[in-house]
């Protein structure tokens, strides 16, 4: 493969990598972010979050269910922290981190499979 | 590595052409998915690689390499390509904004009669001026294209011939929607959530669903009508009916059918003796000679399969490919008992105390004729809640409302939802009502707090029942009131604790009960077993309404039903009717009923007549 090719590919790799959402520093964890539904379609979500000092507290984490409207779920002054969401995730749900200016950091989606028949 | 050739200035290899080909196809389907997630308002790439993210890309892929083919330009191709998805997915951000509902295969109708208004409606979501200036910028990049981009096919390329004849076949299959298509969209491949449209994009991605809902419209309606099976139909004799007496207008009764969710009379429960105290309406009519058992097509849920055969008359067994049929039949028009009512003078609503866009209501229940469709957003902001959702005294207010206001008969199809699952820790607003219900003894835990769930809510529906029949009796206007259960709940515990049903059999072949109040007396319901679709003729003999064709047939295997021996159907009523339901669904013609006996009687009496006065001119 020639030079331009190799190039080219680099590039693809660039383009996908900023639209995976890397290269930033905040941290957002969420767990699972995927989960088996045996017991069902909704579930609790463990949230972990760290924010650089360039980042405007307070910072606020929203949470939208599918095809509906983001609401506020949490706000905290604190760059790093942690909390449980209630059972109330479900497939397709996600957690935004947005800063004090309300700009969205980060958001995370979580995913689900049905219960596989050895767990149901 | 072989002969070099150009391509846009660069030097490749003739192996790198397809390579970049392909590359070019996988970054495609990348930023279609990207676009896909981003209108969903979800993480860029979540499900990506998944098997829906192929069934997703598979047409943009097409549709680039055909217009590659068509007009060998890669970088045309590909802008087109682009513009046609991000016109797409725009479309779905927007409308999930405004209408909280992804586009739909059935948004094909609003296309298909564009007009001026269209545009004018389109135009409140899209600024005009965006569209203008996209549509002028599309033109300009596809005369620079042709000016500055190289032909990607060499002149007589017999891979451009290849590549436009696999592409343009795959456009025909789509188009079609052969079979063998409904198993790459298939909804357990692309893991179909029925009741959730946008659930369904998720996983399969945009135009994943919408190919998934073309296949589906294209087969499952493809079910043939049997001549012979309708003409076995018309030969066999019922009993005879009684001419249908129709009320002068004035006196056109208000007719309400509340299709009540989950319930079921718990007494038909082997370990449970009697639930007169816990629903005591329903004892009320049966004391009243008002309840008989009817067979819905589905069990557990499903809801609106018995929802479909009660407004359409349309048996599920005719259509074994259809599951749901809201979300597969997608036709502007969908004939039903709504048609009848607006013919004979009736206002028509359905009530559903839940979200429009479950199951595709909204636009089924536009497809059928309802004059308005009551959904959650109709109901007020502090209307009672019991269980997972609304209360059913909430839907039964509505109902009121709605009759307390109308000008003229009206007709209300009132869908409660209180009474769903699942069972074992779905919430109850009177925690004391609830520790009263009755349970045997030594029944476990599991099974004690399931079925004590699940009777303390239908002991809600059955208080609504009472409430709207005493509401009707004193209105001073004629009614009909219709309560059934649309089926069983898929009890976890309690069928086994209860050591099953009296009659033996398993949970998912029992009947439901019907109720029927008012309206003309001669065929009470008490101990009649019906079929959830022939629910429509029953209503319109008890309200009074000549039936239409197929109405007359529904009535006519209603009353084979009731002959001696009756009770369940056999092949030559389900076959007969399962081919004229296709025919009815479609459009077709019916045959005519063959006289009933008292008619060929009368008939012959008169042409006896005629003959005997002829004979004396």
């Amino acid at each position: 493969m020639n030079r331009l090719s190799l190039l080219r590919l680099l590039a693809m790799a660039g383009v996908l990598s900023i639209m995976s959402g890397c290269g930033h520093s905040v941290s957002f964890e969420v767990s699972p972010t995927h989960f088996f539904e045996c017991h069902g379609p909704n579930t609790e979500v463990h949230v972990r979050w760290r924010v650089p000092r360039g980042v405007k507290l307070p910072i606020s984490i929203y949470v939208s269910r599918l095809g509906r409207e983001a609401t506020p779920w949490y706000s905290s002054g604190d760059r790093t922290g942690e909390q449980t969401t209630g059972k109330w995730m479900a497939d397709g749900s996600s957690l935004m981190l947005r800063d004090a200016h309300g700009k969205l950091l980060v958001r995370r989606t979580i995913t689900s499979d049905d219960c596989p028949k050895d767990k149901g | 590595m072989g002969k070099r050739l150009y391509l846009e200035g660069t030097v490749v290899t003739r192996l790198a052409k397809p390579v970049v080909l392909l590359l070019l196809c996988l970054l495609l389907s990348l930023t279609v998915w990207s676009m896909d997630r981003h209108s969903l308002s979800v993480q860029p790439m979540v499900y990506v690689f998944s098997y829906g993210f192929f069934a997703n890309a598979l047409p943009f892929v097409v549709v680039f390499l055909l217009l590659l083919a068509l007009g060998n330009r890669l970088s045309l191709a590909l802008l087109l390509t682009l513009f046609l998805t991000v016109a797409l997915y725009g479309a779905n951000y927007l409308k999930l904004k405004y209408l909280l509902q992804p586009v739909l295969f059935s948004d094909i109708f609003v296309l298909r009669e564009f007009h001026l208004s269209t545009l004018e409606l389109l135009s409140n979501y899209a600024h005009p001026v965006w569209l203008v200036s996209a549509v002028v910028l599309l033109l300009l990049v596809v005369l620079a294209t042709f000016r500055y981009d190289r032909g990607f096919f060499r002149r007589r390329s017999l891979a451009r011939w290849g590549v436009l004849v696999v592409s343009l076949l795959a456009c025909a299959c789509v188009a079609a929607g052969p079979a063998w298509l409904g198993d790459v969209y298939s909804s357990r491949r692309l893991r179909v959530v029925p009741w959730s449209p946008v659930r369904t994009v998720l996983h399969a991605g945009l135009a994943g669903a919408i190919l998934y809902s073309d296949v589906e419209y294209a087969n499952a309606l493809r079910e043939p009508a049997s001549t012979e099976a309708i003409e076995a139909f018309l030969k066999l004799k019922p009993p005879a009916a009684a001419p249908v007496a129709a009320p002068p207008a004035a006196a056109q009764p208000d007719i309400v059918i509340v299709q009540s969710e989950s319930f079921f009379d718990p007494e038909i429960l082997k370990d449970i003796d009697g639930s007169a105290t816990l629903l005591p309406n329903l004892h009320r009519a049966m004391a009243q000679g008002l309840v008989g058992a009817m067979k819905a097509p589905t069990f557990g849920g499903g809801t609106l399969r018995t929802e479909f055969e009660v407004l359409t008359g349309v048996p599920m067994h005719a259509y074994p490919k259809i599951s749901f049929p809201y979300l597969q039949i997608n036709r502007r028009r969908i004939p039903s008992l709504v048609q009848v009512m607006h013919q004979a003078g009736y206002a028509a609503y359905a009530v559903h105390p839940n979200d429009g866009n479950f199951w595709d209501r909204n636009k089924a229940f536009k497809a059928m004729g309802f004059d308005h469709f009551f959904s959650l957003r109709d109901f007020p902001a502090n209307a009672r809640h019991d269980g997972w959702y609304l209360a059913d005294s909430a839907l039964t207010d509505k109902v009121e409302d709605l009759l307390s206001k109308a000008t003229r008969p009206t007709f209300i199809m009132a869908i409660s939802i209180e009474g769903h699952g699942p069972y074992e820790h779905v919430p109850v607003a009177d925690k004391a009502a609830w520790s009263r219900i009755p349970v045997p003894a030594g029944w476990s835990p599991k099974a004690v707090r399931e079925y004590r769930n699940y009777v303390y809510h239908i002991s809600d529906a059955d208080h609504e029942l009472g409430r709207l029949w005493d509401f009707l009796q004193v209105r001073n206007r004629p009614f009909v009131l219709v309560f059934y259960g649309d089926h069983l709940p898929g009890l976890q515990y309690a069928y086994d604790a209860a050591h099953g049903f009296d009659n033996g059999r398993p949970a998912n072949t029992q009947r439901v009960p019907w109720v029927m109040v008012g309206g003309n007396d001669d065929r009470p319901p008490q101990g009649r077993k019906i079929y959830s679709w022939m629910m429509g003729s029953e209503v319109l003999d008890a309200a009074g309404i000549q039936p239409p064709p197929y109405y007359a047939m529904l009535d006519r295997a209603d009353r084979l039903l009731d002959a001696p021996g009756g009770g369940t159907l056999d092949a030559m009523v389900q076959d007969g009717i399962d081919s004229l339901a296709r025919l009815y669904l479609n459009g077709r013609p019916l045959p005519k009923l063959p006289p009933a006996p008292e008619d060929v009687q009368a008939n012959t009496a008169i042409a006896a007549h005629a003959t005997a006065k002829e004979t004396i001119r």
